[in-house]
């Protein structure tokens, strides 16, 4: 097997690693926003806003990721907004993390008994300090593994990206590969790389828990 | 706990308890479904109806061009010279037309033809982006304004071009056979028959290419040549159907493992391909690669054609354009 | 329909694996369990395109040359390999050690007890998780697209060939999606619930 090929590939992997870091963290930022405001909406929202954000999670949901990208992708362009092509592609798997961190949240909220409420309501607390102080400090260690989770779904998600043209790790290997005709170590090298990342993501998430845990 | 098992388990579901949440969401989600197909529809009729409207708002916000007014009117040609540089789709699987080197460079016939065409306009080679785009993009790219025009080496087709506009041609192109080294094989006239698989760029035509020159082999569609060629390299293929220049370049780049087939065929035209109905896009871009092919910058044209093919270009003689 | 075919041929294979990976996991043998828990940790950490590409251009050059098809099989079996045998592995420790010894205390032997008491009962715990998978699994079955296997995505890109209504066409790939993830998962609602009621 001819390891000095990938030595070679690393001027073009390097950059398609960094960007596939770079459409993750955006993506999750994104993510993380729509899905707390979806999964407060979900819970407290008035009923026409909650069906709309189960309908957005359920399509989502029952879609492939693939033709979600695609759909939204050249759907932006459709309705006569022109993005860049980075944004739009991070909107796109931004509304598959988000449609999944609302259900993360949900689940999380819903979770807290209702005996910690009633406690804070008891103590004359009010719905947003009773949210922020009590409800969500408690949420935040049950979701975290789920949410972990997530972002190592992201982290895969955006090798996907590289079908709208998007120069991150999947399509750099792509193109080395098709420079050089030898698939094998290419692509061990670039499974290693993700596999890397999500370690390490997935080791910090558990060292996070610890932080959180009561 | 119920969240702990979700931690190993990758989908979060409505579980059976939310059996009544779970057919409100079920109609809420064929809503969403419908109402994106609605909206979709209604959107793109009226795009197909008058194909020299545009709506699609260029970045500059100003009207399609109606009048003849100066070029930086308005339209692509405005678009682009206020942007001050091109959006050039193409793809990195394609050598020697379009790909990149152990740099990570794009290079190429085609990057460097549209690296003058670049020049034309801003005097600047470099003022350019290239957009790596499979070959089954290039169309919806085109369709949604993603980039100014594509050069991949596509070639032109009586259907494509009810879909998007082409130039005249830039280079006119023949096809031919990649073969593994070790192949008894010389050329296509002898790769007839169901026991040949032949790897083909996937496209509507593929099939009835292929059949056209080696009837009744199998054919393997891949989504970009190089993908092909690699086909052949793993065995899949006895052969891959690219264009003559690459299977020239492949044999030379990888002569242990590869070579090509003796005798080219299928002619067909390479052009630039643009988005239907913008006239003075397409006009500049015409005037401007007769110019490089037969006019002024026939010199930087013929050094282009010479580093990659290894030849001239036929010159041009003075007299009659005939 | 090929997605079907493709999410159906993986889902029995995959589950196949997971059990084996499963049992695997929690043997004894260090060797075993450690070899076992580095293919979950490796395929759960790497994208599915990256394995099609593997499987699809990668094998050929060990001698092992797949179909298309095939190959999809694989790389989708391989992935969701990992996730089952997750879910396995749970569902066995979920069934208490009174049922395993209940077993010996018959006579029965190790995998006797394996095959007729614990998993058939670890089945009906996992059969939620199971059902999300193999929605999963149709849905990832969309990338076998990359490796040009001829199933509902392909027809999308196909089709983009021919028409101006990229998003029209995407959107009915779409729901047709939905439409598929939803009758599956109104049928294993269906099942158990018929499954509750038999125990």
């Amino acid at each position: 097997m001819d390891v000095t090929v990938v030595v070679d590939g690393w001027r073009l992997m390097g950059p398609g690693l960094a960007m596939t870091l770079l459409v993750s963290v955006s993506v999750m930022i994104l993510g993380l926003g729509i899905g707390l405001l979806g999964g407060l909406t979900l819970l407290y929202g008035p009923r026409l806003m909650r069906l709309v954000v189960r309908g957005y999670v359920d399509f989502v949901r029952g879609t492939p990721l693939l033709v979600l990208i695609f759909l939204i992708f050249y759907g932006i362009p459709a309705v006569g907004i022109p993005v860049p092509n980075f944004v739009a592609a991070v909107i796109s798997l931004g509304a598959f993390a988000g449609a999944q961190i609302s259900e993360l949240v949900r689940g999380g909220i819903s979770s807290i008994p209702r005996g910690q409420t009633d406690a804070a309501m008891a103590l004359g607390m009010t719905f947003w300090p009773r949210l922020t102080q009590v409800v969500i400090p408690q949420a935040v260690a049950r979701t975290l593994p789920p949410l972990v989770n997530t972002t190592v779904e992201v982290v895969k998600g955006s090798s996907l990206v590289s079908l709208v043209s998007i120069v991150e790790l999947t399509l750099a290997t792509e193109q080395v590969v098709q420079r050089v005709q030898r698939p094998v170590p290419l692509y061990i090298a670039a499974a290693l790389m993700y596999f890397v990342v999500n370690f390490i993501v997935s080791s910090g998430g558990r060292r996070l828990e610890r932080r959180f845990a009561f | 706990m119920v969240e702990m098992k979700e931690h190993t388990v990758k989908n979060v579901q409505p579980s059976s308890t939310n059996s009544r949440v779970s057919r409100k969401s079920f109609l809420a989600a064929s809503a969403a479904a419908l109402g994106t197909l609605a909206t979709a529809c209604s959107l793109l009729k009226p795009e197909s109806a008058s194909p020299t409207s545009q709506p699609v708002a260029p970045d500059t916000g100003q009207a399609p061009a109606v009048a003849a007014g100066t070029q930086t009117g308005g339209g692509k040609l405005g678009q682009v010279l206020t942007r001050g540089k091109l959006i050039v789709g193409t793809d990195s699987a394609t050598p020697p037309f379009c790909f990149k080197d152990e740099a990570g460079n794009w290079t190429g016939f085609d990057i460097d033809f549209a690296k003058e065409l670049a020049t034309g306009l801003f005097d600047k080679p470099d003022a350019i982006e290239f957009v790596d785009e499979k070959p089954s993009s290039r169309i919806p790219n085109l369709q949604a304004d993603k980039v100014d025009f594509v050069i991949q080496a596509m070639t032109i087709t009586m259907q494509r071009a009810q879909l998007v506009n082409f130039t005249v041609p830039y280079y006119r192109d023949a096809i031919n056979l990649v073969l593994p080294k070790k192949s008894q094989y010389d050329n296509y006239t002898q790769l007839k028959g169901a026991n040949y698989k032949i790897a083909i760029l996937q496209n509507r035509d593929a099939e009835d290419t292929v059949h056209g020159y080696m009837p009744d082999t199998q054919v393997l569609q891949f989504e970009t040549q190089a993908a092909a060629v690699l086909a052949v390299e793993s065995g899949r293929a006895d052969g891959a159907l690219v264009e003559h220049p690459m299977a020239m370049y492949m044999a030379a780049q990888n002569a242990e493992k590869f070579k090509a087939g003796n005798q080219a065929f299928g002619p067909n035209n390479f052009g630039l391909a643009i988005r239907a109905g913008d006239w003075q896009w397409l006009y500049w871009l015409n005037t401007s690669i007769n110019d490089l092919v037969t006019g002024l910058r026939y010199p930087q044209f013929s050094t282009i054609y010479k580093t990659w093919f290894g030849e001239a270009p036929p010159a041009p003689k003075p007299g009659s354009p005939a | 329909m090929v997605t079907l075919e493709l999410s159906i041929v993986a889902l029995i294979v995959s589950v196949l694996i997971g059990i084996g990976v499963a049992y695997a996991r929690l043997s004894p043998f260090r060797a075993v369990s450690g070899a076992a828990t580095a293919y979950v940790e490796f395929v759960r950490n790497i994208p599915l395109l990256l394995i099609m590409f593997f499987v699809y251009f990668g094998l050929p050059v060990f001698q092992v040359t797949l179909t298309e098809r095939l190959a999809a099989v694989l790389a989708l079996s391989l992935y969701s390999g990992a996730y089952m045998t997750e879910i396995f592995r749970a569902g066995i420790l979920a069934i208490g050690r009174g049922q395993v010894e209940a077993g010996q205390a018959l006579g029965l032997t190790g995998f006797q007890i394996s095959r007729t008491v614990v998993l058939p009962q670890a089945f009906r715990v996992v059969l939620p998780a199971l059902g999300n998978q193999f929605i999963s699994l149709i849905k990832d079955s969309s990338l076998a697209v990359a490796i040009s296997v001829r199933e509902l995505t392909y027809a999308a890109v196909r089709i983009n060939d021919i028409s101006w209504r990229i998003v029209e066409v995407y959107s009915v790939i779409a729901g047709m999606y939905l439409v598929v993830t939803y009758a599956v998962a109104f049928g294993l609602r269906g099942l158990e619930g018929a499954l509750r009621k038999r125990s």
